[in-house]
């Protein structure tokens, strides 16, 4: 544990994160012409690590 | 997808001297490069903060087709990827904010209804931008190095908490293995053997033993292998936040040899919806014999793909209709599963029928909940659908890559499987069955001609012979069994 993070500012960004994805998600969602995205959902989005790709957040 | 961001990563250093511009979006679906099934095309694109490179925004969309040989990207019966559709190494579609219009090109003369799919593109690259502009305002608000302080402990914190799940499993080793169908060209089933240790709070899966790669469609890649078992742990602790923190405990031994870890030129398009279903199948068969009271038995665990491409003559246009289904649930320590739930890898929904009605030349004569489909237990399965479309105008081609049409999704601890999935075609006055049960292609049907299908119920929980009698009076009061049926499958006299 090396961070001087009160813990309700690391919830608040955690969930800043997801609602960057959501609202990713929903955009995504909103304009898409097709159904399967439109009405089905079938998409995703995320924010991955700089260096090695890894996953930050998901929505 | 942080599979197809490492490959984009990897792209950029071995082809852009590692350097990316503000306003370049990489397009990728190669399932060899951390994909799935080519329908699923990724897009990458740098998010730069202040001048400096701060993380990767991605997303993922499925295209209703991406050319090969059939309409919507569901063959049952490919034996190479090329069959499959178009295959995109990672490559810029906009570079410095403008798209690349030959790139474009190259992308509309090789799918079917292109002129439908620019709609899409641009929605799947307008998301990112809103994504650029809400991520901006997060950082100005706190800080970059406040978020990034904050990103870097709820990674430590996710495996912690996984960790701390893990550890409270009894040490052992753990076995489960499920059965997809067939591969779509030989008539066999293939068996993914999974292998679970579980030593302090670590989890080591092993998929030795499992069938070699297939002929037809049914391979998985790696990336689809490693996110279907990520998926299965995030089911049974779906409490801990997810980020790569959380599957730092779980370590997967690459399946080399089998039909799990595809290499070119094997095809995949059955990888992501129902491979790895039946993969996250075997975790969960392996994890109830450590945790059952976490458990539940198998849900449906397919996503009942079909794809139905044709002409309609009277708005003169071709179309494609994709749709997936729901299934039931498996039953669960103090509970039965629940009925027609989203397939289990994601939160894809089918689309409501009069969206598609009003979209395609179709009609739903049918769409019901398919009574009796869930197995039997002290927590039975949940319910599968029924459902019939009948083409209204012009002709068709029918294709559906789906699952457990030879077996049903598996009970545990004594419950039965729940209902196969079937699919039956009216062409005229005859009716055609699948050979494959569950997956075929290019059945061509006329106007008037009806596709139905069964989708499967979940398996059940405990024995039967256990369930509370209140509990089966009121399924069949409600007509989810017939007296005769709750007598055969509960022992009931209701």
């Amino acid at each position: 544990m090396s961070t001087n993070l009160d813990p309700v500012t690391l919830t608040v960004i955690q969930n800043g994160l997801i609602q960057v994805c959501n609202e990713m998600d929903l955009a995504f969602v909103r304009s898409a012409f097709s159904p399967v995205i439109s009405e089905g959902m079938d998409r995703s989005d995320g924010i991955y690590d700089a260096i090695d790709g890894s996953l930050i957040a998901q929505g | 997808m942080q599979f197809s961001t490492r490959a984009v990563i990897d792209r950029v250093k071995s082809h852009y001297g590692n350097t990316v511009d503000a306003g370049d979006v990489f397009i990728v679906n190669d399932p060899y490069l951390g994909g799935t099934h080519l329908m699923d095309v990724r897009f990458v694109k740098p998010f730069f903060y202040r001048g400096e490179m701060f993380a990767w925004l991605a997303n993922t969309g499925h295209w209703p087709d991406i050319g090969g040989m059939v309409p919507g990207g569901f063959s049952a019966s490919a034996t190479e990827v090329e069959q499959e559709g178009l295959r995109l190494p990672p490559v810029k579609l906009w570079k410095k904010g403008v798209m690349d219009q030959e790139i474009l090109a190259i992308l509309m003369s090789n799918m079917r209804i292109a002129d439908q799919r620019i709609g899409d593109i641009k929605a799947q690259g307008a998301a990112l931008t809103t994504g650029e502009q809400r991520l901006t305002a997060l950082i100005d608000r706190y800080g970059a190095s406040v978020v990034k302080q904050a990103i870097a402990e709820m990674r430590h914190r996710a495996e912690r908490q996984m960790r701390a799940r893990i550890a409270a499993i009894p040490d052992g080793v753990y076995e489960g293995t499920s059965t997809v169908d067939s591969d779509g060209v030989v008539d066999a089933p293939l068996t993914i053997r999974m292998k679970i240790t579980k030593r302090a709070e670590d989890l080591t899966c092993d998929m030795t033993g499992s069938s070699p790669p297939c002929r037809g469609p049914m391979n998985s890649v790696i990336a689809t292998t490693k996110s279907a078992i990520y998926l299965a742990i995030k089911h049974v602790f779906p409490e801990v936040p997810i980020n790569a923190g959380t599957f730092e405990p779980l370590h997967i031994i690459e399946p080399e040899g089998t039909f799990l870890y595809a290499k070119y030129p094997r095809p995949v398009s059955g990888c992501a919806a129902e491979v790895s279903q039946r993969i996250a199948e075997a975790v969960f068969a392996a994890l109830t014999k450590a945790i059952p009271d976490l458990l539940f038995a198998a849900p449906a665990g397919t996503s009942g793909n079909l794809g139905v491409g044709g002409w309609d003559p009277e708005r003169k246009r071709n179309y494609i209709m994709y749709l997936f289904t729901g299934g039931g649930y498996g039953g669960f320590q103090g509970g039965d599963g629940l009925s027609n739930g989203c397939s289990t890898i994601g939160i894809s929904k089918m689309q409501p029928v009069e969206v598609l009605e009003q979209f395609y030349p179709i009609l739903f004569e049918e769409f019901s909940l398919r009574e009796g489909s869930g197995g039997a237990g002290e927590y039975r399965g949940g319910f599968g659908i029924n459902y019939a479309i009948r083409l209204r105008r012009g002709e068709a081609r029918v294709s559906m890559v789906m699952d457990h049409g030879r077996t049903g999704p598996q009970g545990v601890l004594g419950g039965d499987s729940g209902g196969v999935n079937t699919v039956q075609v009216t062409q005229g006055n005859t009716t055609y069955k699948p050979p494959h049960l569950s997956k075929d292609q290019d059945i061509e049907i006329g106007v008037g001609d009806v596709v139905r299908v069964q989708t499967p119920g979940g398996g059940g929980f405990g024995d039967p012979k256990k369930r509370k009698r209140e509990a089966i009076a009121r399924d069949v009061a409600r007509g989810y069994y017939t007296e005769a049926e709750a007598r055969a499958k509960f022992g009931a006299r209701s």
